[in-house]
């Protein structure tokens, strides 16, 4: 029906590349330039033994390095505490983004400059964010404790068993700002009737919230919390910048740790087999269960 | 104390183990870190912590330490001789402190050895410019100048040169450097001692914060530090 | 009905309280951070100092070595990386989205770019640079960030596109357009506040990145957060120089997202998710 005016060429042509793909090549062409080089690179690399300090070694070894990665106790510690800061942190920043948008939109006055100065973490550097907390939550030289040492609580935010925790909150400051964000728009969207109708049902407002706002908002939540939590799955600048994966390995991350392989012992093979090892994991868990989800929707 | 996992805390409990009269590696090179000498080093590093040092500072690394010590909230700490004119500049961070710091040798006599070098790669197109550079640079009137601003000496004759003494940062401080320097050892050497320092330091964090017992960290610790050091 | 009321009050009073605390919790550091920037080495050494003779060495400091600079090329890289983005993340949204293009796998498979450590991705990115050379420029930078701003931010507006209904193109082609008109001029004008926030969302992705502008950018195209990573130095961390490039990084995005955030949250909502 519309491209009527057409001749005989410019149609075979659009059937060979039908208007849909021709709207995907810019995408296609930046990503095949851009990631095809680096991701055929990675993987083959992970089938190598490349070690830059035993250079002229390099050669094919199939599965090896996985298999040393593998066997490495320090990779599940690793993978182990990745898992466990992502859950944490991302719940902290759920629910404290989804309180905080609720109240944000009842408030009355000074809304715009609440929501501005609540949205400022997220645009500070991580490293700098870090750098800022191991100085503020240091028992000497940090405001944090003096403060608490005044209620006479003395806390070690980094001791073995809080340094996890203390870097969870570290990013529940910095990116709840974010889920706010989202929450927010999500929330001035809804329509009022479904509100209305619990208002006058009796519902209170804790009521009205978990049962009317949370179920309708369930899309814009999962777009959040997935993209915060491959975000977080990537946590590096705050074990860096205060505790290097200690004490011991309390916080040892997963990019910690292939950084340190990658770039302190220059096993690159073994750090690449690491990164695909969590590729492969986070897309299994990922596919399974968003195909469930949007099995539901598409149809 | 500097107790963070890693560096920080091997370069510091180093100095314990030599104190006790313990070794990382023989002269033949194998890892003789399990030892009577280092399990002892390593109960009394981690009673010190309990003990002498700042609550809550199982993280503190070089910067806790030095701020610590130059705001007057530690009398002292453990840490690079190249330090202490930092600690008496009074535009430094020690304010009022500023020329109350003296530097003294770790007690024991051994101390844990930290050095830079220059290096020329093999493959290097330039390796004769870049000889001439390092000659020039490690030359007694270069490496004179170098001193007096602050830089680590490459040659012992410059600790004794009074002209040093008198621009630089005092005869004491240089004689304190030689004393140390005579008897000093360095973590590992080799390419697998970056793995190695980062394997001890895991297992040395892990003991003073608890999480293993001295005799199970230092035979963890030795055990890898041995599959490293081999392969 | 005083109940209600009181009880009324009560939340309220409960709410506003909660915000002014979220806000003196992200305010608190920023205050040392403040605070830090004024002080003298000597006074840095002690943080519960708050009355303390101001100097300015540290902004002196700073702006002397060239922070403006690096908050330029911060800038530049994160515009660049965001313009590609659009550029080429609308109509491949528009068209996975309306046409299922690649169906199921390209809506996930986008997001595999995503969970690739930078440690891994930045070697092959390092040597195709230095063949090429052009390392040390900010066009690896740029490269390097498309590498994580593009595939999330065109999975985000996939969503978008999901919410314009199809009866909206198919007007405008009965009315004589050709598709890629009714793309220009009816969908797009519907997805423009996403495409706001998407926007945004990508440049703070680009702007807060400081591994890839480490490695690439090295020290002729040093961005923000390289040049604030600068200051931990292996002599200590310089607080106070520290301090400022912080607050070089954080004040004109704070001025900036008090006047933008409105249209952003509009937009997330407005051409957005919903169930």
């Amino acid at each position: 029906m519309d491209d009527r005016r057409v001749d005989t060429a410019q149609r075979s042509f659009s059937r060979l590349f039908p208007y849909e793909w021709r709207m995907m090549t810019p995408l296609l062409a930046v990503m095949v330039i851009i990631l095809a080089y680096p991701i055929a690179y990675s993987a083959l690399l992970s089938f190598r033994n490349v070690d830059l300090t035993k250079p002229g070694r390099d050669a094919f070894v199939g599965f090896d390095q996985y298999v040393t990665v593998l066997k490495q106790p320090l990779y599940w510690t690793a993978l182990t505490n990745t898992f466990i800061f992502v859950a944490v942190a991302v719940t902290l920043e759920l629910v404290l983004g989804l309180a905080l948008a609720v109240s944000l939109k009842k408030q009355k006055r000074f809304r715009n400059l609440t929501r501005a100065i609540l949205l400022t973490p997220m645009f500070v550097t991580p490293i700098a964010v870090g750098l800022m907390f191991r100085f503020l939550l240091n028992n000497q030289l940090g405001l944090v404790p003096v403060i608490l040492q005044k209620l006479g609580i003395s806390i070690d935010f980094f001791s073995a068993d809080l340094a996890l925790l203390s870097l969870a909150l570290i990013d529940v400051w910095q990116w709840t700002p974010f889920m706010m964000l989202m929450l927010l728009a999500g929330l001035e969207n809804l329509p009022e009737e479904p509100h209305e109708a619990a208002h006058v049902d009796g519902a209170n407002a804790w009521q009205t919230l978990i049962r009317v706002t949370v179920p309708m908002m369930k899309p814009i939540i999962l777009v959040a919390v997935l993209i915060r939590a491959l975000d977080a799955l990537k946590v590096f600048e705050y074990v860096y910048a205060i505790t290097r994966g200690g004490p011991g390995a309390a916080t040892e991350t997963l990019q910690f740790f292939i950084y340190k392989i990658g770039f302190g012992y220059y096993r690159l093979s073994e750090a690449a087999a690491v990164s695909w090892t969590v590729v492969i994991l986070v897309m299994a868990v990922l596919v399974l269960s968003l195909w469930r989800t949007t099995r539901g929707r598409s149809a | 104390m500097t107790p963070q996992r890693g560096y920080k805390v091997f370069e510091e409990w180093g100095n314990w183990l030599f104190a006790a009269g313990g070794a990382i590696q023989d002269e033949a090179g194998n890892v003789v870190l399990d030892s009577p000498q280092a399990r002892d080093a390593l109960a009394k590093y981690i009673q010190t912590y309990n003990e002498s040092a700042p609550a809550n500072s199982l993280n503190w690394a070089f910067d806790e330490a030095l701020r610590a010590t130059a705001g007057g909230q530690a009398a002292m700490m453990l840490s690079y001789n190249w330090m202490l004119p930092t600690l008496n500049n009074p535009d430094g961070p020690a304010g009022e402190l500023a020329g109350k710091f003296g530097l003294a040798e770790v007690p024991g006599g051994k101390a844990v050895l930290g050095a830079w070098f220059w290096a020329i790669p093999a493959n290097s197109n330039n390796k004769d410019a870049a000889w001439t550079f390092v000659h020039w640079l490690t030359s007694p009137e270069q490496d004179t100048k170098r001193v007096i601003a602050g830089g680590a000496p490459v040659r012992d004759s410059v600790m004794d040169d009074p002209q040093v003494h008198e621009q630089g940062f005092g005869q004491e401080y240089y004689a304190t450097v030689k004393e140390i320097l005579k008897d000093a050892s360095s973590l590992g050497d080799g390419p697998g001692a970056e793995e190695m320092i980062q394997a001890v330091g895991l297992e040395l964090s892990a003991a003073v914060s608890g999480q293993k017992s001295v005799d199970q960290a230092v035979a963890d610790a030795a055990k890898q530090a041995g599959e490293i050091m081999s392969k | 009905m005083r109940a209600y009321r009181a009880k009324n009050k009560f939340w309220t009073w409960a709410r506003e309280a909660f915000l002014w605390a979220a806000v003196l919790a992200v305010l608190f550091p920023y205050t040392w951070v403040v605070l830090s920037s004024f002080k003298s080495p000597a006074d840095l050494t002690n943080p519960t100092k708050l009355l303390f003779a101001p100097v300015l060495d540290n902004w002196a400091r700073v702006f002397a070595g060239g922070i403006v600079n690096n908050f330029g090329l911060s800038l530049l890289v994160g515009l660049a990386t965001v313009l590609i983005t659009l550029l080429a993340g609308t109509p491949a949204a528009y068209a996975i989205s309306h046409y299922a293009v690649g169906g199921w796998l390209a809506r996930f498979g986008i997001l595999l770019a995503e969970l690739i450590p930078p440690s891994v991705l930045v070697l092959p990115l390092f040597l195709v640079s230095y063949y090429l050379k052009v390392n040390g420029m900010v066009i690896p930078v740029i490269v390097a960030h498309l590498t994580f701003v593009l595939p999330v931010v065109t999975w985000f507006l996939i969503s978008f596109f999901d919410d314009i209904p199809r009866d909206l193109e198919q007007a405008a082609l009965i009315d004589g357009c050709t598709r890629f008109q009714a793309f220009l001029k009816v969908v797009l004008p519907q997805v423009l506040p996403g495409l706001g926030a998407a926007a945004i969302f990508g440049f703070v992705l680009s702007w807060n990145d400081m591994f890839y502008a480490l490695i690439l950018g090295g020290e002729t195209a040093k961005t923000l957060p390289v040049a604030i990573a600068g200051y931990n130095t292996f002599r200590g961390v310089q607080l106070g120089d520290m301090s400022v490039a912080i607050l070089v990084s954080v004040l004109p995005t704070l001025l900036l997202s008090f006047f933008i955030q409105r249209r952003m949250i509009r937009g997330i909502g407005g051409g957005g998710v919903k169930g």
